[in-house]
């Protein structure tokens, strides 16, 4: 027992690292536009489509296929921001304009894709081989996956907090008010955020297709889990998205052992009304 | 330097400013004194292009009234905002980078020790977040942060409110000081007595009108300013 749960928390952290991922792409565009973009879980559909295109279709090594799926991911996200965020957002209920409008742009490239290749599965070849840490036994594709997005987090650290653009994506999500008196293009910036966004979810995506494979609905499973990481771990934190998106991977897997996925699944639905309960800003609040 | 001709500014059907003509040249200080909801604030936010206004709006004898905000910042022009509005999560050191705009950006380590020597709390306090600062702290850190932008003119939206009178005393000696470097100030107060004392000429807003304007000393005198904004009698009280 005790090696499968090793085995499971091993599982876990790959696709805790997506939650993670997907979360902070979701918790960046809450903090600066405050906005919720339903579309988003269909940006990491889609950065698991490109991969699964160019490496089954076109024979594009896995690994070419990462900045493929950011670029393409990216210009779907402007498309999106251009379309369904910008025309509405200035509005009186902006937000919740906002709201049904990315859900509906979710719908639409969701709808697009399964019209266009039908629900089944698509196997993707990503990284092969298999290492065994003692009575763990790891893919390369899942090591890879964990690394890949450490680094991509630590990376936007970095724009964050030693960048221009990152100090005035901070100063837009404080204040817009300030930010437009202090001369800064805010609609700019906003966008930029919407853009980058997507393609963490799309690098998300495509990290994760070769490990449960692609398919049409990928992005809505992983975008419900995506929210309930970024309400538990306070919306607009980026280290509450990144801890709990890693904790929930953690915690599902190795639930899933003793109660099965969907039981498991349910508990995290369960753990995030205990937590609006409690804790209705989340757990990374600073107010209770 | 900074002209406005006719400015007018309507929220909704309400108008809160009504074709108001004002110029302020270098190293003048001018005065906008009125109570609250006079149109001084939405005189100030129209400059700069943070709400929609009408009418004419020069800066050096060039035509900014269809510029963005961020043209006019560009332009020379800065807002040091009602209520500071400074970036509370981010230190000192970052406020201020923020404020520095490319044009700017050749001098920024100089702009930052100008900044810290005008302002000796902010180097005491670079590293901490601009939320911890006092009232007088950040006031001082969002017009540092404006400056930054090494503006031609300088409008100064409410900077004594709800602060101490030596930290009034200090926002009137750096008001001089930056007119010895000539810069333009336009000053919005509902604090007469300290507006009236440190500006060259006054112009009184009532209900988004432009009632008197003159030379501060002037205005100062006047007996209804008086009686209405520095508490003196009126004269039918006096009588």
């Amino acid at each position: 027992m005790g090696d499968l749960v090793l085995q499971q928390l091993a599982n876990g952290l790959s696709v805790g690292m997506t939650y993670a991922l997907i979360a902070l792409g979701l918790t960046m565009v809450f903090g600066v536009l405050h906005i919720v973009n339903f579309a988003h879980g269909e940006f990491y559909m889609l950065g698991g489509l490109v991969t699964a295109l160019l490496t089954s279709r076109a024979g594009v090594p896995y690994l070419a296929c990462l900045p493929a799926a950011a670029i393409l991911v990216a210009a779907a996200g402007w498309a999106t921001d251009r379309l369904a965020v910008r025309p509405v957002i200035g509005r009186p209920d902006g937000a919740t304009i906002v709201l049904v409008a990315t859900f509906a742009a979710g719908l639409i490239i969701n709808e697009t894709v399964l019209a266009t290749l039908g629900p089944a599965p698509i196997r993707v070849d990503g990284i092969a081989g298999v290492v065994k840490l003692g009575p763990v036994s790891l893919t390369w594709q899942r090591i890879f996956a964990i690394v890949f997005g450490i680094l991509l987090i630590a990376i936007f650290q970095i724009i964050l907090r030693r960048t221009e653009f990152g100090r005035q994506l901070r100063a837009v999500a404080q204040s817009d008010y300030a930010s437009r008196v202090i001369g800064l293009d805010v609609e700019r910036i906003k966008s930029l955020t919407f853009i980058l966004a997507a393609c963490v979810a799309a690098l998300a995506g495509a990290l994760i297709a070769p490990i449960l494979s692609f398919n049409a609905g990928m992005g809505y499973h992983t975008a419900i889990h995506g929210f309930v990481v970024v309400v538990i771990g306070t919306m607009g934190s980026i280290p509450g998205a990144v801890i709990c998106g890693l904790g929930l991977g953690l915690l599902e897997s190795v639930a899933s052992i003793f109660i099965g996925q969907e039981i498991a699944s349910a508990c995290i639905y369960a753990l995030l009304i205990v937590t609006l309960l409690f804790r209705p800003n989340g757990v990374f609040s600073r107010s209770a | 330097m900074l002209k406005c001709i006719d400015l007018s500014v309507s929220y909704g059907p309400v108008p809160a400013l009504a074709r108001l003509n004002l110029s302020v040249a270098a190293g003048e200080v001018v005065a906008l004194v009125g109570a609250n909801g006079a149109g001084k604030s939405s005189c100030l936010k129209a400059m700069m292009g943070l709400v929609p206004g009408k009418g004419g709006l020069e800066l050096d004898g060039k035509d900014i009234s269809a510029a963005t905000t961020r043209s006019r910042v560009e332009a020379g022009l800065a807002l040091s905002p009602e209520g500071r509005h400074v970036f509370p999560e981010m230190s000192v050191m970052e406020n201020l980078e923020l404020g520095c705009i490319p044009r700017a950006r050749a001098r920024y380590h100089d702009l930052v020790e100008e900044m810290l020597t005008l302002f000796p709390r902010l180097r005491e306090r670079q590293k901490q977040a601009a939320g911890s600062l006092s009232g007088g702290e950040q006031q001082m850190l969002a017009i540092g942060r404006a400056l930054m932008s090494e503006p031609k003119v300088i409008l100064l939206d409410e900077p004594t409110l709800g602060l101490a009178p030596i930290i009034v005393d200090q926002i009137a000696d750096l008001i001089n000081d930056l007119r010895e470097r000539g810069i333009a100030v336009l000053l919005a107060e509902q604090n007469a007595e300290m507006a009236l004392g440190v500006a060259d000429t006054a112009c009184v807003l009532e209900t988004g009108m432009l009632v008197k304007t003159g030379a501060a000393r002037e205005i100062a005198q006047d007996s209804s300013v008086r009686s209405a904004y520095l508490g003196a009698p009126s004269e039918e009280e006096s009588a």
